[in-house]
């Protein structure tokens, strides 16, 4: 089949049809890179006020058949951040690839704000080079052209860097479809025996690899902020314990493997600490680990539970829950004075919380008052306004993208699937997999 | 002991010769075996567990052999939503876990108390809501005369449900701490 279809495209390479071949090439492509993929994306939730963008399949020039859709995957990024809106290539009256093909009446008429467009090429060797140009139609001109290369296996992460500039060209916002998310499958086989795996991807969920298997549960993984390192806490001695680990290399060490409880492990913005939960003197309270000296400094201290750390972007406080009010609530504690403020008052559980890069909201699990369900809910810092962004019953989990325009979270029940949500709560994507439960995402930090 | 009322007397002899406290055996003296064929005429009980008689022998709690035996067979403790509180019913077993955990039958055993929740919150707030209940168990247990350093928690938070159902029934089930004797 495969084979065929690429005598067909050869075929119609000499013919030099481009609007045929392309569309051609376009389906023909579509096939193996979706079935390549552990997580699909479903969108649950459209946005009627993105920007609508047509992205022409790239040209290609050489003899065999491209392994990944570069316009395919662009198309795909640019729906996924909620704010664009790709137009059906059948709608499509011409493929143009270069500049002096594109008929802005054409795309105008498709109602289309943008056009990009593009060529692959062979370089010598087994590298690509792929040339694209965005056209903004109302204006008439070109406002963005660019050139990426790599290798054959690095094609998707070269479409995600050109959705990233692309994404950025238009909204002035840097993209983060090159960023990648760690998150875990858990298999139940029976009440005896599960399989849990570590596994990282793209923030589309492709390219998944397993980088840690484990027969017992793993949880909280955390990026540290250049992206090289996680911590997660793993059960594999039995117990609960904080890990870290080198991504490029899959080695790691132990960090904390005290009496009780080691959870929660939350690298600091500056990467030099661990924030974490301990409860080696007997209940859990919040602790910093200097990860250059291995001082560990406690936080809180108070009879309630204290949980969940997350920085505070300066690195100067902690968010975190406790229950010291009766239920769980969201708090903040400045490092230095020790000094505490309850940040929540809405609703009967507010958990896990993650500040936005801008450090201006945080987003965090909420149960309102009277409601059973637990909820993605944003909160502004200043206000203290709560909005719920999402509706299942079982959510956890949620963490902020680099860019602070979209969130992750899981969402539990028969078969835990993760869901994509922009910040504005328009339009939101299911990762459902294939594999089994998969929770605990974790967002990486812009790829350097 | 009643159930050496009537006439059984010369087989009951050698047989219940270990566990007797009867004045009617020990004056009844004659080690002649009698053919019962009235089988509805004896009544036995099984020996009381060493467990339950430890329990018994503390005279700390009072109860009734049957009550022990019951209790001590109680190894999880259920909870409410979010709470780590534990009420009159998990302090009666604990109680007697505690009693025989002091007594000379039980001052040998080492325990694991393992923490559970529902499957609702979050994750890592469930491994710290496991993490309380197994301490209320464990700190009640020491309250009660257990040296701590017998006694191991760890928190499974939610991984590890009896009950994967989506409902009620399965939370409240979920929701427990277990001991577990290492002997």
């Amino acid at each position: 089949m495969m084979l065929t279809g690429a005598r067909v495209i050869r075929t119609l390479l000499l013919l030099k049809k481009p609007s045929v071949m392309w569309s051609l090439l376009f389906c023909l492509l579509m096939g193996p890179a979706l079935a390549q993929a552990e997580l699909t994306i479903e969108i649950t939730k459209g946005n009627d006020k993105a920007i609508p963008v047509a992205v022409v399949p790239f040209a290609w020039s050489g003899s065999d058949l491209l392994q990944e859709e570069i316009a395919g995957i662009i198309g795909s990024d640019l729906r996924l951040s909620g704010q664009f809106a790709p137009i059906s290539s059948k709608q499509f009256l011409g493929f143009p690839s270069k500049a002096d093909e594109v008929f802005f009446g054409d795309w105008r008429l498709l109602g289309a704000s943008y056009v990009l467009i593009g060529r692959v090429s062979e370089q010598s060797g087994n590298g690509y080079v792929v040339n694209y140009e965005l056209f903004d139609v109302l204006g008439r001109r070109s406002v963005l052209r660019g050139e990426v290369t790599g290798s054959r296996d690095q094609l998707r992460a070269m479409a995600h860097k050109i959705s990233d500039d692309v994404y950025e060209n238009i909204t002035g916002i840097p993209g983060v479809f090159s960023t990648r998310i760690v998150y875990v499958v858990a298999k139940r086989h029976d009440a005896k025996k599960t399989d849990y795996q570590l596994v990282y991807a793209d923030m589309d969920g492709h390219r998944a690899v397993p980088i840690l298997k484990s027969n017992k549960p793993i949880l909280a993984p955390s990026w540290s902020p250049d992206g090289k390192k996680l911590a997660y806490v793993s059960f594999e001695a039995g117990r609960p314990a904080i890990y870290i680990q080198e991504l490029a290399s899959g080695e790691r060490e132990r960090v904390t493997n005290f009496p009780g409880l080691n959870s929660a492990p939350k690298w600091s913005p500056n990467g030099k600490k661990l924030a974490m939960v301990l409860s080696k003197d007997g209940n859990p309270e919040i602790y910093v680990l200097d990860l250059a000296s291995r001082q560990l400094t406690q936080v809180t201290r108070h009879f309630a539970l204290d949980n969940e750390p997350a920085w505070m972007p300066d690195g100067k406080s902690l968010v975190f829950t406790s229950n010291r009010g009766g239920s769980a609530q969201l708090y903040e504690v400045e490092l230095a004075s020790g000094e505490t403020k309850r940040l929540s008052f809405d609703g009967k559980f507010n958990a896990r919380a993650r500040v936005f890069p801008d450090g201006k909201s945080m987003a965090f699990i909420h149960k309102g008052e009277g409601e059973a369900s637990y909820n993605v809910a944003i909160q502004e810092m200043d206000t203290g306004r709560i909005r719920t962004l999402t509706s299942s019953p079982f959510e956890d989990a949620p963490d902020v993208s680099p860019n602070g325009r979209m969130l992750i979270y899981a969402a539990q029940g028969d078969s835990g699937v993760l869901g994509i949500i922009s910040a504005d709560g328009r339009v939101s994507f299911r990762l459902p997999s294939s594999e089994g439960d998969v929770r605990e995402p974790a967002w990486s930090p812009y790829r350097k | 002991m009643k159930f050496i009322k009537g006439v059984v007397v010369g087989l009951a002899v050698v047989w219940l010769a270990g566990c007797a406290t009867n004045d009617q055996m020990g004056t009844s003296g004659e080690s002649v075996i009698v053919d019962v064929t009235e089988s509805e005429m004896v009544e036995t009980l099984p020996l009381l567990d060493p467990a339950v008689q430890a329990v018994l022998d503390t005279g700390m709690v009072e109860a009734s052999a049957e009550q022990i035996a019951e209790l001590l067979e109680k190894d999880s403790i259920h909870f409410p939503y979010d709470s780590d509180r534990l009420d009159d019913e998990d302090i009666a077993v604990l109680d007697v876990q505690a009693a025989y955990l002091t007594s000379p039958a039980g001052i040998n055993e080492k325990l694991v108390i393992e923490g559970h929740t529902d499957e609702r919150g979050t994750r890592t707030y469930n491994l710290a809501l496991g993490e309380r209940r197994a301490m209320a168990v464990k700190n009640y247990l020491v309250l009660k005369g257990v040296v701590s350093s017998r006694i191991e928690v760890v928190s499974y938070g939610f991984e590890t449900p009896i009950n994967t159902m989506h409902n009620e029934t399965a939370w409240s089930e979920n929701r427990r701490a277990v001991v577990v004797k290492e002997g």
